[in-house]
């Protein structure tokens, strides 16, 4: 049985980079539905719509205008309905506090953004493997940290 | 408002299992539950009866799956758990042998089985429960790293170290680190 | 005398009391029997009546029958009613009753005989009658007679009455006589033995009372013997357990004497049990003295140390038994014992005062002898006018030997004229003489030449008796001394001249001011430092002041009174208008010698310019500093943000399209994608490289063992693919920060790696041992005493020795760019780091044989 179609939000404020994600994501083997926002203000509202289908995995930018990424990583932690959602840091920075201090925050996964298309796939790639695993695997997503 | 929290260990398994003979009870079928993810009933379901059963399991996450592929992809995984969980046997088998054996089908075609259904190979997979194991034994705080190694059948503390960085892209005490401080910081927060 | 001895004795009383007592008895017993005999005197007399009464009944009757009888005959009663016989039984009891009643008396019993045989006689012829007829008138003869012989028998019986009348009167007579008698007797016995009774109570009454006075007598001065005895007397009773043993003493009585010792009255202290009022009794022993006295009742003297109340004594205990208890007479020998123990001690001391005397004696005698002054005795010689010619040795010591190089026996008895003619010279004979004659202490000192060489010699002269006792030592080198303390004054003045000049390089200014006297001195310098001439105003607070600048007055003046005051010279900084109008910065330290304040200014006006700059200088720098962090975040984010994006692209490009491209533009764009990557490694070395600059973090104990093989497993890619062999040596711990000192092994590594030879099989050696600083040869700030040296060795390309310190220097590279990929800043950043870890690096290469990196990292 083929795996149902993920489906997968985005907030980056840099238009290439958010091309390029979804390029990827086109290109990998696994589905996706793919949702992309301008900036954590944008993400935050279409996640705390009444009733919308929450995503899988939320990437997240953290050098955003108007509410960063670390904003919004704090309010899904602190939202209840939010507070399980898989969140992926996707950022330039490789500063290992910046690291740390996302993953103490709650984060998930941290991904620093690569700087080739393949990687980036293999990036992308690896986090949904991982994370289908998480799925059906009985593992234990409390402990699930993973950086690339 | 205060928040609460607490943590608990839990056993997947018995979870599951409970689960799962409490709906198949209702639905008043002869069944076995064949090791975990596999159960057998005296006679062929009705379409009616599937139905009723997918969507009492389904209220819990459980998806029947219709095919047998996914059935032997998910007693491999079973299988690997249990392997891994058990101190004794990674001593005394070849991890191919033992799954095998316990299968009755030939590694190559389990290893074809699960890549084509998981996108991942085994060893992958492995891997994957191995460390997710070390992770909860190095939050116990009980064990070294050196006896978690030996524990989980590495050959050296450095071997364990390497494949947890190479998994989760973390050192095993940057890990043990970050929970700590989010534990922390949980408290803090009450 | 000695009957009153006789009669005080207490036995005579006794025998006097008892002697009475018998006496009034026996006086009981007399009085008892008279008044028995009374009361049988008067029954006999009652009995004398009784029988005196039934007497005249008996005779009566005998009466009355012959008077019947006669009648009858005379008036013929024939009836014979009235006859005799009717009295007979009246007579015949009656009789009976008085035979009865004299029966006792055998006079009367005989007579009652006669009475008897007289009454027979009397009824015979009464009866004889009674038969006679009757006749008127004329009886015969016969009859006569008869009538006769009853009358003769009446006039018997009468006889025989009369009789018994007399004999009973006789009896009473006697009875009376007795009774008599003995009423006489008896009162006057009674009254002599009471009188006598009554004397001998009076007499012991009397000795009784004086007994009892004696008694009070004898007491009261034996209360007045114990309470002026100095001894401590004490009756003790034993209290006795079960067992009949003596378990404790009951006070009964002790004299005042025992309130110097136990500060209680002795009324406070009778009664009382000894255990609880000198429980120490029962540790010292006299308690066991006393309860043997108790038991054996021999009396037992003693001497026991007793302690109360802190207090403590010498008791001599004499205990004698007495009756129940123990009588205990102390003496206290407290003060005895004390006094033998002075002695003792002062014996003692005159001993050792008697052996240091020997010892001083010896001792002074050691002293002359070895003392390194010349102690000599002379005696005048005079002439006839006694005038003093000359003076003659009588003791020398030995010591003048060595001053002088003459004999001791050659000197004494000589004059000293004789031996020294000099003195005459050098004047010390006239002081001698001076000496001897008004007994002045006189000194002198000059120069002698004795023993071959010239010395001074310094002489002390003392009268003694008609002598004088020289005291000489050799004086040359406090002569010299002298002449040292002069030259050295001169250098004192130069140095102080020299001071001066010091002053005016170092733009200082010293002081002193006494401030009980007043004076007060000031360097130069110091009035130069005002722009005046040295000495140009008197040295005086209140002449300086008027320099002081008006805005610093306050605080020179509050300065200047706590120095008064308290003592207490603080440092502090004002400023001074010069005479030339300048305004100076003064800095004043000083301090306080006895009651001088000595105190040095120094002109700081330089200085604090100086400093000045240099905190503006700070100040810049930290700012430029601020401006080099905030690039370095550029440079991390906004520079690599848009590298990143070219890189990106460019591999999208490759990736879609490479097949399409002429092999121009696949060269061109690899040139591009290389570019963009070595920009990327630039900017992230030059990243790492400043952040090492950032501030300090905490050094751990890091093992390097596992930092390399941490190091390999990171570069496990670079590693496999050049086929390096590893050779590591066991590594030690050192403290410093993990991933630091990864990264410097990292980049160490990945240089040998990088240039790794192409004709031999690349190797890495890496090994460690300990070096001690001065067996280090590399010219480095060593703070630790030993070093760990780590060496890191490859058979690379190498380089020339001569640029072993270059390539440690930012963006040197020693080969070309296109040749091998280096940035030029990972040797940089390993010198930082070992630099930051107290260490220090070195390379040491050959071209085309190998490099080798030693690492010093402090123990």
């Amino acid at each position: 049985m083929p795996l149902h179609t993920l489906n997968i939000a985005l907030a980056d404020d840099d238009e290439d980079d958010r091309t390029l994600f979804k390029e990827a994501m086109n290109e990998i083997r696994i589905k996706t539905k793919l949702s992309l926002f301008n900036n954590g203000k944008e993400l935050m509202d279409y996640l705390t719509l009444p009733n919308v289908i929450l995503p899988e995995i939320v990437f997240l930018d953290l050098n955003m205008p108007i509410k960063n990424g670390m904003q919004c990583l704090n309010e899904i932690r602190n939202h209840p309905r939010l507070q399980e959602l898989l969140v992926a840091i996707y950022s330039t920075s490789s500063s290992e506090a910046d690291i740390e201090e996302t993953f103490v925050n709650g984060a998930n996964i941290y991904i620093n953004k690569p700087n080739s298309f393949g990687a980036l796939k293999q990036a992308i790639e690896k986090v949904l493997q991982i994370n289908w695993q998480y799925h059906t695997s009985a593992l234990n997503k409390d402990n699930f940290l993973l950086r690339i | 408002m205060q928040l609460m929290r607490i943590y608990l260990k839990f056993d997947f398994n018995l979870i599951c299992k409970a689960v799962l003979q409490e709906q198949l009870d209702a639905l008043g079928m002869k069944y076995t539950i064949h090791g975990f993810g596999e159960i057998e009933f005296d006679r062929r379901p009705t379409d009616e009866e599937e139905q009723e059963m997918a969507s009492l399991l389904g209220n819990y996450g459980i998806e029947i799956m219709d095919d047998q592929q996914m059935a032997l992809v998910q007693r491999i995984k079973d299988s690997v758990t249990e392997w891994i969980m058990d101190e004794e046997n990674p001593k005394l088998y070849n991890f191919s042998t033992y799954l095998s054996e316990k299968l009755d089908y030939s590694y190559t075609y389990l290893s074809s089985v699960f890549s084509e259904a998981t996108y991942s190979s085994i060893e992958n997979f492995v891997i994957l429960k191995k460390i997710d194991f070390a992770k909860s034994l190095i939050l116990e705080n009980d064990l070294t790293l050196t006896e978690i190694a030996f524990k989980l059948n590495y050959s050296s503390v450095s071997h364990l170290s390497a494949q947890f960085k190479k998994t989760t892209g973390l050192t095993p005490s940057a890990f043990q680190k970050i929970i700590l401080k989010r534990k922390e910081r949980a408290l803090n927060r009450k | 005398m000695p009957i009153k001895k006789i009669t005080s004795s207490p036995k005579v009383l006794a025998v006097s009391l008892i002697l009475a007592i018998a006496l009034l008895m026996f006086l009981g017993s007399i009085s008892y029997k008279q008044i028995v005999q009374l009361g049988e005197s008067a029954d006999m007399v009652s009995h004398t009546l009784e029988v005196d009464m039934e007497i005249n009944q008996l005779f009566s009757y005998y009466a009355k029958m012959q008077s019947t009888e006669l009648k009858n005959l005379l008036y013929h009663d024939t009836l014979g009613i009235s006859s005799y016989e009717n009295f007979k039984p009246d007579a015949e009891e009656s009789f009976l009753k008085l035979k009865e009643l004299t029966q006792d008396n055998p006079v009367q019993q005989k007579i009652l005989f006669s009475v008897q045989s007289w009454q027979d006689s009397l009824y015979n012829s009464l009866k004889i009658i009674a038969n006679i007829p009757f006749q008127k008138a004329n009886y015969s003869s016969g009859d006569r007679e008869k009538i006769t012989k009853v009358t003769n028998s009446i006039t018997q019986l009468n006889l025989l009455k009369n009789q018994m009348y007399q004999e009973k009167q006789i009896q009473l007579e006697k009875h009376k006589e007795e009774y008599r008698s003995q009423i006489l007797f008896t009162p006057l016995m009674t009254l002599l033995l009471g009188m006598f009774a009554l004397f001998i109570f009076i007499i012991s009454f009397l000795q009784i009372n004086s007994q009892r006075k004696k008694t009070a007598t004898a007491e009261k001065f034996l209360q007045n013997i114990l309470g002026s005895t100095d001894n401590i007397i004490s009756y003790f009773e034993p209290i006795y357990n079960n067992m009949g043993q003596v378990i404790d003493f009951t006070i009964v009585f002790t004299n005042e004497q025992i309130e110097s010792v136990l500060g209680q009255t002795s009324s406070q202290i009778e009664q009382r049990k000894m255990s609880e009022l000198i429980p120490s009794n029962f540790e010292n022993g006299i308690f066991d003295e006393l309860a043997k006295v108790t038991d054996e009742g021999e009396t037992r003297k003693f001497e026991k140390h007793f302690e109360y109340n802190s207090n403590e004594f010498w008791f001599k205990t004499t205990a004698v038994k007495m009756e129940k208890g123990v009588l205990t007479t102390s003496v206290d020998t407290t003060s005895e014992r004390n006094y033998t123990h002075n002695l003792r001690v002062l014996n003692e001391q005159l001993e050792k005062q008697n052996r240091d005397l020997i010892e001083t004696k010896s001792f002074l005698n050691n002293i002359l002898e070895s003392t390194s002054n010349t102690v000599s005795h002379l005696v005048t010689e005079r002439d006839s006018n006694g005038k003093i010619i000359d003076f003659k040795y009588v003791f020398t010591n030995s010591e003048s030997e060595n001053l002088t190089g003459k004999q001791v026996g050659e000197v004494i008895g000589n004059s000293i004229s004789r031996i020294y003619p000099s003195v005459h010279d050098t004047g010390l004979f006239d002081l001698m003489v001076k000496c001897a004659n008004s007994g002045t202490i006189e000194s002198h000192e000059s120069e002698y030449f004795l023993n071959g060489k010239s010395l001074w010699v310094n002489t002390t002269l003392n009268k003694l008796n008609d002598g004088i006792t020289l005291t000489s030592f050799d004086s040359t080198q406090i002569i010299n001394a002298k002449q040292r303390l002069l030259e050295l004054n001169e250098q004192l003045m130069v140095q102080n001249s020299i001071l001066n000049d010091a002053e005016a390089v170092a733009k200082i200014g010293s002081y002193r001011w006494n401030i009980e006297t007043q004076e007060a001195t000031m360097s130069d310098n110091f009035f130069r430092l005002l722009d005046c001439e040295p000495n140009e105003f008197k040295p005086a607070p209140e002449n300086y002041r008027p320099f002081v600048h008006p805005k610093d007055l306050t605080i020179y003046d509050e300065k200047l009174n706590l120095a008064m005051e308290k003592k207490i010279v603080s440092n502090f900084t004002y400023r001074i208008i010069t005479k030339n109008g300048k305004v100076k910065h003064l800095q004043n330290t000083g301090h306080f010698l006895k009651t001088e304040f000595i105190g040095v200014v120094k002109d700081i006006t330089k200085d604090l310019k100086n400093e000045q700059k240099l905190k503006d200088k700070n100040l810049e720098l930290k700012r430029i500093n601020s401006e080099l962090e905030s690039f370095n975040r550029v440079a991390s984010h906004d520079l690599q943000e848009p590298l990143r994006k070219i890189q990106m692209f460019i591999s999208r490009i490759v990736d879609s399209n490479s097949s399409n491209f002429t092999e121009q533009q696949t060269q061109y764009i690899t040139k591009v994608q290389s570019s963009a990557n070595r920009m990327q490694n630039l900017i992230k070395y030059l990243l790492s490289y400043s952040r090492l600059g950032k501030k300090k973090k905490d050094l751990v104990n890091v093992d390097l063992n596992l930092v390399l093989d941490k190091v390999q497993e990171d570069l496990e890619a670079p590693i496999k693919e050049s086929g390096v062999e590893f050779v590591i040596g066991d590594l030690p711990e050192v403290r410093g920060i993990p991933f630091q000192l990864e990264q410097l092994f990292n980049n160490l590594i990945s240089n040998s790696i990088k240039y790794h030879s192409i004709l031999d099989s690349p190797k890495i050696e890496i090994a460690c041992k300990k070096m001690d600083r001065s067996s280090i040869p590399d010219d480095f700030n060593k703070k630790a005493k030993v070093y760990y040296c780590i060496s890191v060795k490859d058979n690379g390309i190498g380089f020339e020795q001569a640029n072993a310190k270059k390539i440690f220097e930012l963006f040197q590279r020693l080969h070309q760019k296109n040749e091998y990929s280096g940035t030029g800043i990972g040797l940089a950043i390993c010198k930082k780091i070992v630099e930051k870890h107290k260490g220090h690096i070195v390379a040491q290469g050959h071209v085309n044989k190998g490099a080798t990196f030693n690492i010093f990292l402090p123990v």
